[in-house]
């Protein structure tokens, strides 16, 4: 289950440059704003860029990402970039994208082909009997960016009204707090929102993901997905995601950092090491995972303290209150109150 | 970047000013005897030398920023002649020249008020100049200018722009409509021709809002596609009956591609709130609704 070569590290270079990076330097280029500023920081070249070749890492990625977002000098960019995304020119993940026949098909497209589709906002999909999740991880700081999280909203927000042809009702909440400039949140993605949530996800009603799409064609879809099985880097993923998922996996155990690294077959100074390259600690991964189950809990599931503490493992349900305070900065019950973007659970 | 672009149109007037200084240097340096450092008073070096290298500093910031023309010539000029005077004054600070040298005196003395005059002549221009401006920037920016608040693609007000608007225009009896206008399937455009095209059509069809409203009116870009227009002193059939105006203007504009040179056709769709004492926030937020139930029937509401 965990061979090596299942995830990527933060410095190897396996992204193409040519497909939303320098999409995204000619938006900024659009605005007066020098590429060299840009790629200031990242090791890259514009040059380079335009000949089209180029393969960037995933930190060189998200550098330029920030310095976008330092950069940008109107709110819309970012919103702007990620539309543009999908399905794009990927080859066969573009394919798949551009021939889904509903929205189930385009989010196994875009977990079994993150690496092309979606090299630095990384989805976590899952469905229950209510609601279809797309959570966005913030697996270190760089990957919490607004901007990028504002980009990858827009992305499937924005392909899903195209492929189907009509706005789609996705909700949206997000870990930080209400922006200055949250007319764009509403004009581009529309008024069911909530901020200061814990998380970044979108969510749809159940039923969604099933309905035909009209831009969906099943043969060329066919046709995409037997090429799509022979890309090598199909359902590969980076480290620290590799590790979340783990730890989203065993969130009622009390799993260490020891533990994962047995898991990964290798030292715990070099799980330590290569995560502290991708910017992020093992402990803000377990603490991520937590919190994320722990809203689900909360706000979908409609569960007590009392339930979510002992279903996570917590001494009591103080620890649990306290915890969450940290994660959220307020307590469950406020949150819960706060919130309504979830409809109350019926029965 | 532009700063330098420019400074080649302002070559004579530059080459004019900074000969003269290097010319005054040349002389004093020819005639006079240097002053021991003890001599030397600091106190008026730093103040002459500091106003002379400012008032160099404005003339370039003059140069850099202003398109040119006669306007920018009398500031130039009179910044630069200003400069000179100071810059002369300050030479006697290090160099002693002989009692019968008179130049210099001409130079000190006569610079200052030249330069001032000019300036002056200049400035009064520059106030007409900005007066007819702020005639045709009346239906992008009502009564003042604040660059932050200026969207970069459109030229239109932004969102806090509007805010700020609508609070000045507040009052007792004020009859006041907003608009909200949505451009129908935008993100379309954006993705069947690119990102390019698309903010090319924004900007065209922002012109054609303004030229179909009238003197007083306010058109902001919202965010993206919306656009949100104050309409003062308005009831809201006059209102309806404007915004029906600025969809069909918006229905007849053939947008033309850049490149292919092809007709693109765009619709909107409005929203209408009339104010009811609320706050900025409030009537925005029922316009915005109002404009939902637009897009779900025929392209027109009015929030209750």
């Amino acid at each position: 289950m965990t061979s090596a070569t299942l995830w990527y590290e933060s410095d190897e270079r396996i992204f193409a440059a040519h497909h939303q990076p320098a999409m995204l330097i000619d938006m900024l280029r659009s605005r007066d704003i020098c590429s060299h500023k840009i790629l200031r920081g990242t090791g890259l070249f514009y040059e380079d860029l335009l000949a089209g070749q180029v393969l960037i890492s995933e930190n060189q990625g998200l550098a330029l990402v920030a310095n976008a977002g330092k950069l940008s000098n109107e709110p819309e960019i970012s919103f702007r970039w990620g539309s543009s995304w999908w399905p794009g020119h990927y080859g066969a993940p573009s394919a798949l994208l551009g021939n889904a026949g509903c929205l189930r098909d385009a989010l196994d497209a875009l977990s079994n082909h993150r690496v092309q589709l979606s090299p630095w906002a990384v989805p976590h999909i899952q469905t229950d009997d209510r609601y279809c999740y797309v959570y966005w991880l913030t697996l270190s700081e760089a990957s919490a960016s607004p901007f990028l999280i504002e980009a990858a909203m827009s992305a499937l927000a924005s392909y899903s009204r195209w492929m189907s042809g009509e706005r789609s009702p996705w909700r949206f909440g997000f870990a930080y707090s209400r922006p200055t400039y949250d007319e764009q949140y509403t004009v581009n993605l529309g008024d069911q929102l909530a901020f200061d949530l814990g998380v970044n996800v979108m969510f749809i009603e159940r039923q969604w993901i099933d309905k035909p799409w009209s831009r969906g064609s099943e043969t060329a879809r066919q046709a995409a997905w037997r090429e799509s099985l022979l890309l090598t880097d199909r359902a590969k993923v980076s480290l620290a995601e590799h590790v979340y998922q783990l730890l989203l996996r065993h969130v009622q155990e009390p799993v260490s950092l020891p533990d994962v690294a047995d898991m990964l077959a290798m030292s715990s100074a070099t799980l330590k090491r290569k995560l502290g390259k991708q910017g992020c600690r093992f402990q803000q991964l377990q603490d991520q995972a937590r919190l994320q189950m722990s809203l689900y809990l909360l706000h979908v599931r409609g569960w007590n303290n009392e339930q979510v503490a002992a279903h996570l493992n917590f001494n009591d349900s103080t620890n649990f209150r306290r915890a969450f305070k940290r994660w959220v900065g307020v307590t469950p019950s406020d949150a819960r109150s706060r919130v309504s973007l979830f409809e109350p659970l019926i029965g | 970047m532009s700063m330098f672009t420019n400074l080649g149109l302002h070559r004579q007037k530059l080459v004019l000013i900074f000969g003269l200084a290097l010319s005054g240097l040349v002389g004093f340096l020819l005639v006079g005897t240097p002053k021991t450092l003890a001599e030397i008073d600091w106190l008026d070096v730093v103040g002459e030398g500091g106003s002379a290298l400012a008032l160099a500093v404005w003339m370039m910031l003059i140069i850099g920023s202003r398109p040119a023309g006669r306007v920018t010539d009398l500031l130039t000029l009179g910044l630069g002649f200003m400069f000179l005077a100071m810059w002369q004054d300050n030479l006697d600070e290090f160099i002693r020249l002989p009692g019968e040298v008179f130049w210099d005196h001409w130079l000190e003395s006569g610079a200052m008020p030249i330069g001032v005059a000019l300036l002056t002549y200049g400035l009064v221009h520059w106030h007409k100049e900005q007066l007819s401006i702020n005639q045709q920037l009346r239906k992008r920016e009502r009564l003042f200018r604040e660059h932050r608040f200026v969207d970069n693609l459109t030229q239109l007000g932004r969102v806090g722009y509007l805010r700020e608007q609508l609070q000045a225009v507040f009052g007792p009896q004020q009859q006041l409509v907003l608009l909200m206008v949505d451009i129908d399937n935008f993100a379309d455009v954006n993705r069947l021709h690119g990102h390019r095209e698309g903010d090319a059509m924004l900007h065209e069809i922002s012109e054609l809002l303004l030229l179909n409203l009238r003197q007083n009116d306010l058109v902001c870009r919202y965010a993206a596609d919306r656009f949100a227009v104050l309409l003062p002193d308005t009831d809201s059939d006059r209102g309806r009956q404007l915004g029906e105006e600025l969809a069909g203007a918006v229905k007849h504009f053939a947008y033309k591609h850049k490149t292919t040179g092809e007709s693109l056709y765009q619709t909107v769709s409005i929203g209408l709130a009339s104010w009811q004492g609320e706050t900025a926030e409030q009537l925005i937020q029922r316009a915005n609704l109002a404009l939902q139930q637009a897009k779900s029937s025929n392209g027109f509401a009015e929030a209750a």
